[in-house]
Formats: structure tokens, sequence, C-alpha cells
């Protein structure tokens, strides 16, 4: 037992941290007043990283949201001139999407570069940091389905898109910032990675069922759209704001396999940060 | 009594590494050079010690006290530490510059374990010790980098840290300022809390600290007490070296 002895027979408990070359392991003295300290961590750190937007911009955390729509009402308005026959709320559900996709890849595979979270006297336990990663990404794929939402409800697709959008979003921005996870160790060892992250973001815009429901693919484009976890997300989405058929085209044991790769990747992903967090720590 | 009622601090065989990159393109543990910081250093701190690390610059205070806080990590040996462990290093506990102190405090006080009921209290005992006035209601932004210490220093202590790591961090403000941080630090020692203080103020290792070690090139070369390690440090560092 660790403590400090105030009487003969009375121990407070401490907090211990043992510190060795594999981990630095903190031992809470309460376990439950440990956990809702790394909440209220967690919380602080995406209030901090929203109040970074919002108090930036005359519009505040209006911006959150704003900024993704507009990127899509542009893209949207770019591609249905080009493609007259598409219907706008399946690419605008595409373009929110895939712009979740690049935005946590490249989160994801870069933000191993601060593990202080902003908390700067006082170390704080990785788990804190893996619940405010999860917030955040949380937080933005939620603002980037809002104006989306919004938008597709104009154009007549279900009311079911209300509640299922945003919960669609949040797993597939948890999905893509775990794949960016995975490849960190990449970036940090080779810093010029980082740029290959942001090509292979872009490409997965052309290569995803982002602008053409996955029926209006074919050859090489219908089978990497098959293994691609984006179509996952995608082609549910549509399926529930416009009856879109392009989800029976999934194989489901293909999407099956994937998605416990998927899974694996995850919980992987997030326990990277630990030893990622420990290994850099006097990395130039 | 245990020794685990005694120690706050336990450093067993502690040597860091600084890793540089190479020539090469990847950066992996092969290809980076190894720069020692810290080679070998066995060092018990007990509990209401007021403790400081003299050497020159370079010599290894500041990476030995960011090891005792947790955020390096030893190529071997080992730390262990009872009780929280706050390194003031700056000013900032993680200030939003976009707020004001008074907001910076209340909103940073959760993230730092204060709970609810002490949050007033707390609030005021900030307040208190920044004596910033009306300035307290303005952008941290807006500042002067003395102003921004005081709430740092305000902030951190009041959270009475079981044991508090500064790194040069009493020199900053007015006299005045480090008249009342050294007091805070005094009412530290007198409860009973752990300090480490990496300094070049000779005067206050003299009149504070109850003991003193001196790092040179990442080992310890002498631990005394305070007034022993200054001498130390000016006979055998300071005047060896000009």
């Amino acid at each position: 037992m660790v403590g400090i002895n105030l009487q003969e027979g009375e121990l407070l408990p401490m907090d211990r941290r043992v510190i060795s070359p594999e981990r630095c392991e903190d031992l809470a003295a309460d376990d439950n007043e440990a956990l809702r300290l790394d909440i209220n961590r967690a919380s602080f750190i995406v209030k901090k990283r929203n109040l970074a937007v919002a108090k930036s911009y005359k519009l505040g955390s209006l911006w959150l949201m704003l900024d993704p729509l507009l990127h899509s009402l542009v893209y949207l308005f770019v591609f249905t001139v080009i493609r007259y026959r598409t219907n706008p709320g399946s690419v605008m559900i595409g373009l929110a999407l895939i712009r979740g996709l690049q935005q946590c890849l490249v989160y994801g595979a870069t933000s191993n570069m601060d593990f202080t979270a902003g908390i700067k006297i006082e170390r704080i336990r990785s788990r804190a940091i893996i619940f405010s990663e999860i917030l955040h990404i949380g937080n933005i794929s939620f603002h980037l389905s809002i104006g989306t939402v919004l938008v597709v409800l104009f154009l007549d697709a279900s009311y079911w898109i209300v509640p299922l959008f945003p919960i669609i979003c949040v797993m597939n921005g948890l999905v893509w910032y775990s794949l960016g996870r995975v490849m960190s160790p990449l970036v940090k060892g080779i810093p010029d990675f980082k740029n290959v992250v942001s090509y292979i973001a872009m490409l997965m815009f052309f290569v995803s069922p982002a602008l053409y429901p996955l029926d209006q693919t074919e050859g090489f484009h219908r089978t990497f759209c098959l293994y691609n976890p984006f179509t996952f997300f995608s082609e549910p989405a549509r399926a529930i704001a416009f009856g879109e058929e392009g989800f029976r085209l999934l194989d489901m044991q293909i999407t099956a396999a994937v998605s416990l790769l998927l899974m694996v990747s995850f919980f992987y992903g997030l326990a990277l940060i630990d030893k990622q967090r420990w290994r850099y720590s006097t990395w130039e | 009594m245990g020794i685990d009622d005694v120690d706050a601090i336990r450093i067993t065989d502690l040597s860091i590494e600084y890793y540089v990159k190479g020539k090469g393109l990847r950066k992996s543990k092969s290809e980076m050079r190894g720069i020692k910081a810290i080679d070998g250093v066995n060092l018990n701190i007990e509990r209401g010690e007021i403790v400081a690390l003299l050497g020159p610059n370079g010599a290894g205070k500041t990476t030995l006290l960011r090891a005792i806080g947790g955020d390096l990590r030893p190529k071997s040996g080992k730390i262990e530490t009872f009780g929280r462990v706050f390194t003031l290093r700056g000013s900032n506990p993680g200030i939003i510059p976009h707020l004001t102190a008074r907001e910076n405090v209340k909103l940073l006080a959760g993230a730092y374990g204060v709970r609810l009921e002490n949050l007033q209290k707390f609030e005021q005992e900030v307040e208190d010790f920044c004596e910033l006035g009306e300035a307290y209601d303005r952008n941290y932004s807006s500042l002067s980098s003395g102003m921004a210490g005081r709430v740092g220093f305000g902030f951190t202590t009041s959270l009475e840290p079981e044991i508090l790591l500064m790194d040069e961090t009493l020199g900053v403000g007015d006299e005045m300022f480090r008249k009342k941080a050294e007091g805070k630090a005094i009412e530290f020692m007198n409860k009973g809390e752990t300090i480490v203080i990496s300094t070049h103020s000779l005067g206050l290792v003299k009149s504070m600290c109850s003991r003193g070690v001196v790092l040179n090139e990442g080992r310890v070369v002498f631990d005394g007490n305070g007034p022993d390690s200054v001498k130390y440090y000016l006979e055998e560092i300071v005047n060896v070296g000009s």
C-alpha cells in the first residue's frame, strides 16, 4: 500500500507512478476518481479545440458545421453540372462522408505530434487522450453531418436520415481515423509520408462511391468499391435517405471480413497512442 | 514507518538519451543518433524536501525534471513517484489565449481535478494570488508575460500538488511577485510537500532549499545541503569553467 502515514495505522492512499523504459504506469489511489478526472480532461481537450475555432471567427462554432457544408455545396455544384443525371442528395451524402474520410484519415496519421493534449503541467493518462480523440472525431463528424442532413431533407430524403446519418458519419470518421493511426508510425518514421497520406485521401475521392452510387460504378472501380469500407457507410446512408439499392450489391462475406479487420485496426490504432507517446518522447 | 511513507521520488540508475535524426530517410532507432542527457543518476528525495538542481546549461537539469514528471522515456533505470506530480515549466498550464484569466481558471480547474464544491474557493485563491485587478478579466493573450506568469503560477500552486517540479519559474514577474512566489513555496514546504527546482538563482538555493544537487554532463557530482551545493557549484564548476 502506498500512502502518507498520518498517524499510526492511518494511511491516506496516494497516486503512484512507475517510469521505466517500457512504459509510464500511473497507479491511481482511487480508480473512480481517476476515471472522472480523465473524462473531465477529455472533455476539456475537445472544448479547447472547439473554442479555438469559435473564438477565431465572428460566426464562432457555426463554422464547425458551415465549413464542411459549404465545401460539399461547391463540389455538388461542380459535379452536378458535369453529371446532370446524378441525384444531388445522393451526391451530398457521398461528399459529406468523403470529407469525413479525408479529415479523419489525415488527422489520425498525423496527430501524434503533441501528446501533452494541451494539459501542460501534469502528465495525463493515455486513456484520457484516447477518450479525447474519440470525442474529437465524434464532434467533427457530427457537425459535418448536420448541414448535409438539412440539405438532403430539402431534397425529399426520408426523415430516418435525421437520426441515422450522424451515427453513420461518426462511425465512418472513427474507422478512417483508426486506419490513419495505424499509418502514423510510418509518418513519424518518414515525415515525407505525411504528404503520401494526403494523396491517398485525395485518391479515395475518386475510387470511392462518393460521387456515383455503387450501382453506377463498373469494372475495377466496382470491385475496389466492394472492398472499400467507405462503401459500407455511403450505400446504407443513400438507401435510408432515398431508397437507393446500391447496398444490395455488397458481398456479405467481404463486408463481414473487412469489418472484422476494421474493428481490429480500430483497437490497435488506439492502443498505439500509448506506445508511440512513450517511444517518441525522446525523439528529435 | 516503511520507505513508501517517506520517499516522494525514487530514481534508480537513470539514463536518458535524446535521439536525433541521422542522414537516412527513415527515422528509425537504428538510423538515429543518441545524445546522452542523463547518465546513471541515483537519487532519493524525501517528502517535504526542497531540492535545488544546480549545474551549467546542458547539465541535464531540465531533462531530469521532465523525466520525473513522466514526460521522457528513460533509456535505462527507473523512477518512482508517490503523489501527484506537477511540472511548472514556463507559466502555461494549458491556458486558452482567447479567454480571460478568470474563464481559463474556471475551465482548467475541472481538467486538473478540482471538485465542484471547492471550485469557488479555488478560483478566489488564484485571483487573490495573481493580484491582477481588472486585467484578470481581460483576454489572456493581452496580458504581459509577467502577468501571464502570475496566472500560471497561481493556478498551479493553488492545485496543491504533492510534488512540484519547477524549472526556473520563480524568475517570472517582478520583484514583488517573486517574493510572493517564494512565500508560496515556503508555505508548501511547511505543509510537507516536496519541491524540486532547477535554477541558476544561487541566493534562492541558499535561502530556500534544504538540499542541493549539482549536475554536470548528466551526472550527479554533488549532493548536500543548499549552501554547500552552491559553494561546490561555484568552486568546482563555474570557476573551473571560467
